[in-house]
């Protein structure tokens, strides 16, 4: 091999390897891990842009952080303030969508307080037991097995509730909410166009309040829940369930031009479906 | 002058009161002109109403003097402050994004509500309000304060454009419904909910858009 090829050969060699850590460098190095050691009923608030967050409990007083994110041009803070830690997503100049995202996974004791505001991405919470608010423009919330008074807000995101306790306020515009077995008293939804799906016993004493304007609305129900029904659409009205008359008759006319009212069992719980047009379904859950 | 000071100032402005430093940076921030040009056209798509909705003077003053003494209504104060009221906790751009929502919201209450009421007893005939002029006004105003956002995150902006759209939509038809039959109780119902609605979104866009220039 003569000098021209041996340096051929190198220059090659040369531009394969800086090609391939080229690929081989972006995000590990912008990822921060920090802990906090923290008393009962702590407090966590997140702020980001984009991206994931997740969050989940363990048994340790203590709240773990680590977070990625994909630029330099963008900053991620975990501070602690008493029993408080704050962490956020700071913008350093302007940055391209793909340089926006920030990725979250954070571990807190059982029970936690938590408020959590972002724009888009995803928002998980698992198994953690403590007031919630939760605050999205575009990102999906994910609830599972979580306690408490929740609060979620979004403008396009949809939630997703499995097995939540508490109390439950979901306002959207176009997100759709999903509530398996959700074993709560009190459940307030309203979205305009998004749908809404509700499985789950209704409890006694409990108050379900679900409206939208055009999204359809379906509720189960088994053959051992107990409830008042108020169900108005002008869209279509599809029940399996057989209701008593109520005991006191509306002397008005319904607004909606299907409406249906009654008790099923004792009556025990409240529940009232209602939307300007979108269909209501009431379905007897499988056995 | 900043475009924060100038909002600050901007409900004094709509009032008449002018100040030099506003005017300048009125005269160089085309920002601050488009909201300002927003708002007169939307409070001037609100006096037509008015005018057209107006019941004759005596009547009025009837009415209010009745409703003063049952408490239902105070005094009177300046719209400014009226507006106010509804966002008592939005830092002041966000106020004066909001007053063009809740000056339409405002405006369809009245024509809706207040004259719909008041022409039951008294027979009258119902006026037609000029809707159009002042929907215009308010989607305009509305598109304008979505592309004040920063474009760094396509799936925010998308989810608010399509969010306002669904709102505008909802606000049309349950306008259209209002006019077939002005006693639809459903329709105004979802109506206000939707200028509620509209509000609280343009304050959060504005909000947002004001964080994503110090952010």
């Amino acid at each position: 091999m003569n000098l021209a090829n041996i340096a051929k050969t190198a220059a090659g060699a040369g531009v394969t390897a800086l090609l391939l850590m080229g690929f081989a460098a972006p995000a590990a190095a912008h990822r921060i891990e920090k802990r906090f050691p923290v008393e009962v009923r702590p407090v966590v608030i997140v702020r980001n842009f984009h991206g994931r967050i997740n969050v989940k409990s363990w048994q340790k007083p203590e709240v773990l952080v680590v977070a990625d994110h994909k630029s330099e041009k963008s900053e991620v803070d975990a501070e602690q303030a008493g029993n408080r830690i704050d962490i956020l997503t700071h913008l350093l100049e302007n940055v391209s969508p793909q340089e926006l995202e920030a990725n979250y996974e954070i571990t807190v004791p059982e029970e936690t307080e938590l408020q959590v505001k972002t724009d888009s991405g995803w928002v998980v919470i698992e198994r953690v037991a403590g007031d919630m608010m939760i605050d999205t423009v575009a990102a999906n919330v994910d609830l599972k097995e979580v306690a408490g008074y929740l609060v979620i807000k979004t403008v396009g995101g949809s939630l997703m509730c499995f097995r939540c306790a508490g109390r439950i306020d979901f306002n959207s515009i176009s997100g759709n909410a999903r509530f398996d077995q959700p074993i709560s008293s009190n459940v307030r939804v309203s979205t305009s166009t998004g749908s809404i799906f509700f499985d789950g016993n209704f409890l006694a004493g409990g108050m379900y309040v679900l409206k939208t304007y055009s999204g359809p609305i379906e509720v189960r129900f088994s053959d051992s829940d107990s409830f008042d029904l108020s169900a108005g659409t002008r869209g279509v009205v599809d029940s399996q369930v057989k209701l008593k008359e109520p005991a006191h008759k509306r002397s008005t006319p319904s607004r909606f031009s299907n409406s249906l009212f009654g008790t099923f069992n004792d009556g025990t719980a409240r529940v009232e479906l209602t939307s300007f047009n979108g269909t209501i379904r009431i379905l007897r859950r499988a056995p | 002058m900043q475009c924060q000071e100038f909002l600050e100032f901007a409900e004094r402005w709509m009032e008449g009161e002018r100040d030099a430093a506003a005017s300048a940076h009125l005269d160089g921030c085309p920002r601050c002109r488009g909201v300002m040009a927003d708002l007169d056209a939307v409070r001037e798509g609100g006096r037509l109403l008015e005018a057209e909705a107006e019941p004759p003077a005596r009547l009025w003053t009837a009415i209010r003097t009745q409703l003063e003494a049952e408490g239902v209504i105070r005094p009177s104060r300046t719209w400014a402050e009226r507006l106010a009221d509804f966002f008592p906790w939005q830092p002041r751009p966000a106020l004066a994004a909001a007053y063009v929502s809740v000056l339409v919201f405002a405006a369809v209450l009245i024509s809706f509500q207040g004259v719909g009421q008041l022409e039951r007893p008294l027979a009258l005939t119902p006026p037609v309000p000029d809707m159009d002029a002042l929907a215009a006004g308010s989607s305009l105003a509305a598109q304008r304060v979505v592309s004040s956002l920063n474009e760094s995150n396509p799936d925010m902006v998308r989810s608010y454009r399509e969010s306002l759209r669904t709102v505008e939509n909802v606000i049309t038809e349950c306008e259209m419904m209002i006019r077939k039959d002005p006693s639809d109780q459903l329709a105004r119902e979802y109506l206000n909910g939707a200028y509620q609605q509209k509000a609280e979104l343009i304050s959060a866009i504005v909000e947002r858009g004001t964080m994503g220039e110090g952010r």
